[in-house]
């Protein structure tokens, strides 16, 4: 039986004079791939951090079931000078997630920046940045993942574990809402389209 | 407690892989500090009278320095985002960012402070005093100084805004700190304003470290 992890109730958001969203819904139950569709400008990122927490609607209720989220936004949320290593460690420490020495070097492995550990992240490119980002988010044990454009800078490699590790997601109880404007239609159980106004 | 110990471990270290951080400050505190020394010319009761308000109105404006650096680079790589997220962790590290950043200016610059002091010619035991009241006051700085900084965060450049913001606050601290110390100099009733100091030192970090996360929250929505 799935949990609901996030309900939003007749969300209404204006921004510098336009209106993006007016009353609407979106629930988020666990299991679940939510993807939130629509050209520049929509809205994608700003219902992702309404959803999260970071902005708050003009009106409408969210309930955030759970307190596990990760987001990984367009600022990835890795520090620059830090190593991959030193990331993925603070970010355990941060949501007491227990990583051994031997689940980092697998997870590392897996994300082929294993090489690259202990190269501080200002020297690495966007598409290894990116994946140190996702490797942060799967060693953090969130139950919601909110992911926007996940598979810009990553290439096909990259886009092929990205859906990999979101059906892990999915498989583990947890959920991933996804903003892109390239939809993933044959892995995605549901679309929230938005339009420009 | 494991938030905090990581979140201090991870500032320390960008800050030293940083450098400028750490030397700025304390750069500024010693290129200003002499500079007054030597425009002050030989009279040594000029220089012993304008010795502590020269330094440790250099001080604030040294720990000033490093305020608007101090939520940006998490700002503008997204970390900041990610923890206020976790609700769980946003005290603790906030907390964290503030241990750190006094540590990195306000602990060096009590510490460099006496020495400037020194080309004053201020005696010992007030050089002595003088770094009791800025290892006191700035911490004081740093916490004020964090609520201009957390409002300010999300504005492309908010350095002048941030000075207007918080330097007002300043005042009282600088005038306790001032006043205990030349009270001490001149063999003066320097201890209520110490306790003041300490008094405001208190309720700062009473109040001031839950208050951050929420500001930070508010600069997020904006």
């Amino acid at each position: 039986m799935p949990n609901s992890l996030i309900t939003a109730h007749s969300i209404f958001y204006t921004t510098s004079g336009r209106e993006l969203f007016s009353g609407l819904d979106v629930q988020v139950q666990s299991g679940e791939y939510v993807e939130i569709c629509g050209p520049n400008g929509s809205g994608k990122t700003t219902l992702l951090r309404i959803l999260s927490g970071l902005h708050k609607p003009d009106s409408g209720q969210v309930v955030r079931h759970t307190n596990k989220l990760g987001y990984v936004g367009h600022r990835l949320g890795v520090t620059r000078l830090l190593t991959i290593r030193e990331n993925i460690r603070w970010a355990a420490s941060m949501y007491n997630a227990d990583v051994n020495n031997e689940k980092l070097h697998e997870t590392l492995d897996r994300f082929s920046i294993l090489e690259s550990a202990n190269t501080l992240v200002k020297d690495l490119s966007a598409g290894q940045a990116k994946r140190t980002a996702l490797a942060m988010l799967v060693l953090s044990n969130h139950q919601v993942w909110l992911l926007d454009e996940p598979s810009g800078s990553l290439d096909e490699a990259g886009n092929e574990l990205l859906d990999e590790i979101i059906s892990q997601q999915r498989e583990a109880g947890g959920a991933a809402i996804v903003a892109t404007h390239s939809s993933n239609t044959t892995q995605s159980d549901r679309r929230i389209e938005l339009g420009t106004l | 407690m494991k938030r905090f110990a990581a979140a201090l471990h991870r500032d320390l270290l960008v800050a030293l892989r940083t450098g400028s951080e750490l030397l700025n400050p304390v750069m500024f505190l010693v290129l200003i500090g002499f500079i007054f020394a030597l425009v002050l010319g030989n009279d040594l009761s000029t220089r012993e009278l304008m010795g502590i308000p020269v330094v440790w109105t250099t001080a604030l404006f040294a720990n000033m320095l490093a305020l608007e650096g101090l939520f940006r680079r998490e700002h503008e790589d997204g970390t900041l985002a990610t923890i206020l997220i976790g609700n769980e962790s946003a005290l603790p590290v906030t907390v964290a960012k503030l241990v750190a950043h006094w540590l990195v200016t306000g602990l060096p610059i009590s510490v460099i402070a006496p020495i400037i002091g020194l080309g004053f010619g201020l005696p010992f035991e007030t050089l002595f005093m003088l770094s009791v009241t800025l290892l006191l006051g700035t911490p004081v700085l740093t916490l004020v100084g964090a609520i201009g900084a957390a409002l300010v965060v999300g504005l492309g450049r908010g350095g002048v805004l941030l000075s207007l913001l918080v330097l007002p606050l300043f005042v009282p601290v600088l005038l306790l700190g001032i006043g205990a110390c030349q009270q001490f100099q001149f063999n003066a009733e320097y201890v209520p304003p110490f306790l003041g100091l300490m008094a405001i030192l208190s309720a700062s970090i009473t109040a001031i470290p839950i208050s951050i996360a929420p500001i930070l929250r508010f600069s997020q929505d904006q």
